[in-house]
C-alpha cells in the first residue's frame, strides 16, 4: 500500500541552493547538482525545487540548470517558480521533471491550470499556496511573490480555486514556520487536508522525525515535506545534507 | 540501441539520463524519419491520454510505431500514459482512440476509503509492486517500491499479460508484458536503483 511521501524542498536563489527563515535571510547551502547527487544516494522519495527569484524578478526558469538537475536525478522532481505559460511547463517536463508547481500564476490565471491539466494531466500540476498566520487576528492569509503580496482570498478559497481549475496536488508552504524549527502548524494543514480532494504536501517548521510522524499520523496519506531539517545538522549549526535511510523511514511512518 | 521517442509529451531526458548512467547506448528520436530499424523503443509519458494521442498522431509517429510494434515485433516499453495509450481507449477522453496494441481500456481509479485511511487521486508516491507472474522485465526487483503518479488505471481484458499489480484500495495494473510489448504504470526512470534495473532488463531483452 502507498505510504506518505517524505519530501525534500530546496530553494534556488542566484543559481545556488539557499535556505530561508520566514522567507527572508537566505543562507547559502551549496551547489544544486551536488545536493541532487547526495539525495540520490539517500534514495529520497521526491525533490521539489523552488526558484525564489523567478516570480519576483519576472525571470524565466533557468532551463540549463534544470536540465542539469534532472539529468543527475534518479528520483521524482517538481519545479516551482515563475511559471506563467504552457510552453514553460512543456519544456521543463521534457527536461525530466514530472510535476510543475504554480502559485501566483494559478491564482491570477486559473485558465493556465485548466489548460495545463488538459494537456499534461492533473497529476503533473501542483497548486502552491504560501500562507502566513496573522499574529493579532490569528487568521491565515495567502501570499504570493515570496510573501510580499497578499491575496484577497482565504486559504480554503484558494484550495477550492486550484482544485476547480484542475490541479492534482496542493503544496502548502507556511511562511510563519519556514526555517524556524518550531514544528509544523498542524491545525491549518489538517484543515486543508480534510478539505482537499487531491493529495496535499505540507512544508514549514519541521525540526525532528517526531514532527514528521505527528503530521502524518494526524493528517494521513500526504506529502510530509521539509527544507531546513534536511539541510542542517542542528538548528543554527553547520550545513549537512541528511535524510533518513529506508529503514528509518519505515519507522517514522510505521503507524500509517 | 534504445530509441526513446520524443513525440512532444514526456520526460524524455529522464530516460536518456538513466541509460547514460547505465552506460548503455540510446538515441532520442524526435522525427519519425530518424527511426530506422529500431531494436528497442521507449514510449515515455507525462501527460493526459488525449494530450498524448494528439501529439503522437500530429507528430507523425503513430502509424510508424504501430508498424514496428505489430508487424516487425520490435520490443517496446510504454511508461505511465505511454503504457495507457497502448490500449484501445480511455475514460479520460471518450472520443479519442488509443494505439490499440493491447486489448485494454484506461478507466478512472475508483476509490475505496477505509476507516483509518482516506485515499485520494491522483495516486502519488511509492508503492510496492506485487508480482503476478515471471517477466524478464521484473528480474531482480521483486517486492520493491516504485514511483507512481496517475489517476487512471489500464484495465486489461486478459489477466495473463499483467506481470505485476499494485494495491490502492483495489489492485491496479503495475506492469504488463505480452510478447514484444512491455509497459509500466510506475516510472522506472524515477525509481532509483530498482528503476534502473528495469530499464537495464529492457535493454538486455
Amino acid at each position: 500500500m502507498l505510504r506518505p511521501r517524505l519530501t525534500v524542498l530546496l530553494m534556488m536563489h542566484q543559481n545556488a541552493l539557499y535556505k530561508s527563515i520566514n522567507f527572508s535571510n537566505p543562507i547559502y547551502i551549496g551547489d544544486p547538482l551536488n545536493a541532487v547527487r547526495i539525495f540520490n544516494d539517500f534514495y529520497v522519495d521526491e525533490l521539489i525545487f523552488v526558484n525564489i527569484d523567478a516570480t519576483v524578478n519576472s525571470l524565466e526558469p533557468d532551463y540549463r540548470l534544470l536540465e542539469d538537475v534532472a539529468f543527475v536525478s534518479r528520483m521524482p522532481l517538481c519545479y516551482g517558480g515563475g511559471i506563467k505559460q504552457i510552453s514553460q511547463i512543456e519544456k521543463i517536463i521534457a527536461l525530466g521533471f514530472e510535476k510543475i508547481s504554480i502559485s501566483s500564476g494559478a491564482i491570477n490565471n486559473p485558465k493556465l491550470v485548466r489548460e495545463a491539466a488538459d494537456i499534461f494531466g492533473s497529476q503533473s500540476i501542483v497548486g502552491c499556496i504560501d500562507i502566513r498566520k496573522d499574529k493579532k487576528s490569528e487568521n491565515y492569509f495567502v501570499y504570493t511573490h515570496n510573501g510580499s503580496r497578499i491575496v484577497n482570498m482565504s486559504p480554503i478559497e484558494v484550495v477550492d480555486l486550484f482544485i476547480e481549475s484542475g490541479v492534482g496536488e496542493i503544496l502548502v508552504n507556511n511562511i510563519s514556520r519556514d526555517g524556524t524549527y518550531k514544528g509544523y502548524d498542524i491545525g491549518i494543514i489538517e484543515k486543508i487536508v480534510d478539505h482537499s480532494s487531491v493529495p496535499v504536501t505540507a512544508v514549514g517548521g519541521a525540526r525532528s522525525f517526531d514532527d514528521l510522524k505527528e503530521l502524518s499520523e494526524t493528517c494521513g496519506l500526504m506529502g510530509v515535506a521539509a527544507g531546513s531539517l534536511w539541510c542542517f545538522k542542528e538548528p543554527n549549526k553547520a550545513v549537512l545534507l541528511n535524510y533518513p535511510n529506508p529503514r528509518a523511514r519505515i519507522g517514522i511512518f510505521s503507524s500509517n | 540501441m534504445i530509441s526513446i521517442i520524443d513525440y512532444g509529451l514526456g520526460n524524455v531526458a529522464a530516460f536518456a539520463s538513466a541509460y547514460e548512467h547505465l552506460g548503455m547506448p540510446y538515441e532520442i528520436i524526435s522525427e519519425p524519419e530518424s527511426l530506422k530499424k529500431p531494436s528497442h523503443i521507449i514510449l515515455p509519458g507525462v501527460g493526459s491520454f488525449e494530450g498524448a494521442m494528439k501529439k503522437i498522431h500530429n507528430s507523425g509517429f503513430q502509424d510508424l510505431l504501430t508498424h514496428f510494434v505489430l508487424n516487425k515485433k520490435t520490443k517496446v516499453l510504454g511508461v505511465c500514459v505511454g503504457l495507457q495509450i497502448m490500449g484501445r481507449a480511455s475514460e479520460e477522453a471518450p472520443n479519442v482512440n488509443g494505439l490499440g496494441w493491447v486489448d485494454a481500456e484506461t478507466v478512472k481509479i475508483s476509490i475505496t476509503n477505509y476507516p483509518e485511511v482516506t485515499l485520494k487521486l491522483p495516486l502519488m508516491g511509492w508503492n510496492k509492486i506485487v508480482h503476478q507472474r515471471d517477466c524478464p522485465l521484473l528480474k531482480g526487483v521483486a517486492g520493491h517500491e516504485f514511483y507512481f503518479l496517475h489517476s487512471y488505471n489500464l484495465k486489461i481484458k486478459s489477466d495473463e499479460i499483467i506481470s505485476s499489480s499494485v494495491n490502492y484500495g483495489e489492485y491496479l495494473t503495475g506492469s504488463i508484458s505480452s510478447d514484444n510489448i512491455f509497459g509500466t504504470q510506475f516510472h522506472p526512470e524515477k525509481s532509483h536503483d530498482q528503476g534502473l534495473k528495469i530499464l537495464q532488463n529492457f535493454a538486455l531483452l
